[in-house]
């Protein structure tokens, strides 16, 4: 139980972490970038972002309760109803903000993804919980916890870095992938639900990167990897990013950073 | 002149309230039943029954999930891309395929040493005779 639970953590929470991390790696590129000052400044921006993760946790407990009988609706799909638009809302305001330079749009995908993401996990936790069983909970939630925290606190410090090295935004450009992920994951739950018509894959990778390794997970949880995608999922992806980039070169380039602001 | 445009608008009015009705009712699903065409797994002390469920190649089906159990389970799955949570004492609807002839390896990722499982793809399979009837399981 105790490694399931850590597993099960990662794999839900830990894109959680990483959109914080690049969240805060984007705020702290914009602050050195030369643009004019953002109107939230940074300790404002810390204290919301931390309202917005307890107020996302909370929601989440809420959605627990209303999942199971939601299930039952539109046939059996209300589930993947009901996450599809999370998804594909998590896009839309992660591409918003980084193309209009709205934190509060990005803050806003943070918590419906700590909603959607929380109340996987807490099914887990509500389903499985006892007092026989709580200290290997806690135990199991507080490595995973410190597991997807180290992750979060690299992936920082690598964007930053990476900045540095080509004088641009990169953590930009990761939330760009992070929520085509998303998109895609929305695909998902499309076919799934039998809205979209499902095909056979168009290529499965699995050989090189095998989608249940740890690599793998991580590649899930930053840029929405699958091993076996179909052609319309790849459209998507291709898409998803193609036309945000495009957008950002017309209408919102990415300030170049200065090297010394960094160091 | 009047009275035809007061027939169309009557027209779309029926027609819109028919449709607001459609939709009312087609949103409400109280209860998850199995057809003709469903294949059903069903889990009992983080078990898959049958283990191995043999499904047609090529082929789309819709796969139903009851959970027997008093805790929830998650069907997941690498191999047909599929994941979904089904709660205790319920059931869960998942559309899978089409195929290829081969075998789909499944798992429960909340008891992945016990719930596995595997679905077999055939080609030209028969549907099954028998109709295979789930109980409701809708609050």
């Amino acid at each position: 139980m105790l490694i399931n639970t850590v597993i099960l953590f990662l794999k839900d929470i830990l894109p959680v972490f990483l959109l914080l991390s690049l969240l805060l790696a984007h705020r702290h590129l914009l602050d050195v970038a030369t643009l004019p000052k953002q109107k939230i400044d940074q300790m404002t921006f810390h204290r919301l972002l931390g309202y917005i993760l307890v107020i996302g946790l909370l929601l989440s407990v809420g959605v627990i309760n209303i999942v199971p009988s939601l299930s039952h609706y539109l046939d059996g799909r209300g589930v993947e109803v009901l996450y599809t638009l999370g998804y594909l809302a998590i896009y839309s305001l992660i591409v918003l903000g980084i193309l209009f330079d709205n934190i509060r749009l990005l803050l806003i995908a943070m918590m419906i993804l700590t909603l959607l993401r929380g109340a996987d996990f807490l099914v887990y936790l509500q389903g499985y919980w006892s007092f026989e069983v709580l200290s290997e909970l806690v135990i199991a939630t507080l490595l995973g916890g410190g597991i997807c925290m180290s992750i979060a606190i690299l992936m920082y410090f690598m964007c930053c870095t990476l900045s540095r090295w080509r004088g641009t935004n990169v953590a930009a450009y990761l939330l760009l992938f992070f929520a085509t992920g998303y998109l895609i994951k929305a695909t998902h739950l499309l076919m799934q639900a039998d809205f979209i018509n499902n095909s056979q894959p168009f290529y499965s990778s699995n050989e090189w990167l095998n989608e249940s390794s740890e690599l793998g997970y991580f590649l899930a949880a930053l840029v929405g990897y699958d091993a076996s995608p179909t052609l319309l999922q790849l459209i998507a992806y291709g898409l998803g990013i193609g036309i945000p980039m495009i957008c950002f070169i017309k209408i919102n380039p990415q300030p170049t950073i200065d090297p010394k602001a960094l160091a | 002149m009047p009275i035809s445009l007061n027939i169309t608008q009557l027209r779309r009015q029926v027609m819109s309230v028919a449709t607001l009705g459609t939709c009312v009712l087609s949103i409400y699903s109280g209860e998850i039943c199995a057809k003709d065409n469903d294949y059903v797994l069903e889990i009992k002390n983080h078990l898959f029954y049958p283990s191995e469920l043999i499904v047609p190649a090529n082929k789309k089906f819709k796969l139903l999930i009851i959970n027997h159990d008093k805790t929830p389970e998650e069907f997941d799955s690498f191999d047909l891309n599929r994941e979904k949570v089904v709660f205790p004492n319920s059931s869960a609807v998942i559309y899978v395929g089409p195929l290829k002839p081969g075998r789909f390896h499944f798992f429960g990722e909340y008891n992945p040493n016990t719930a596995i499982g595997s679905l077999i793809a055939i080609k030209t399979l028969k549907q099954p005779k028998k109709p295979v009837k789930a109980d409701n399981y809708a609050n």
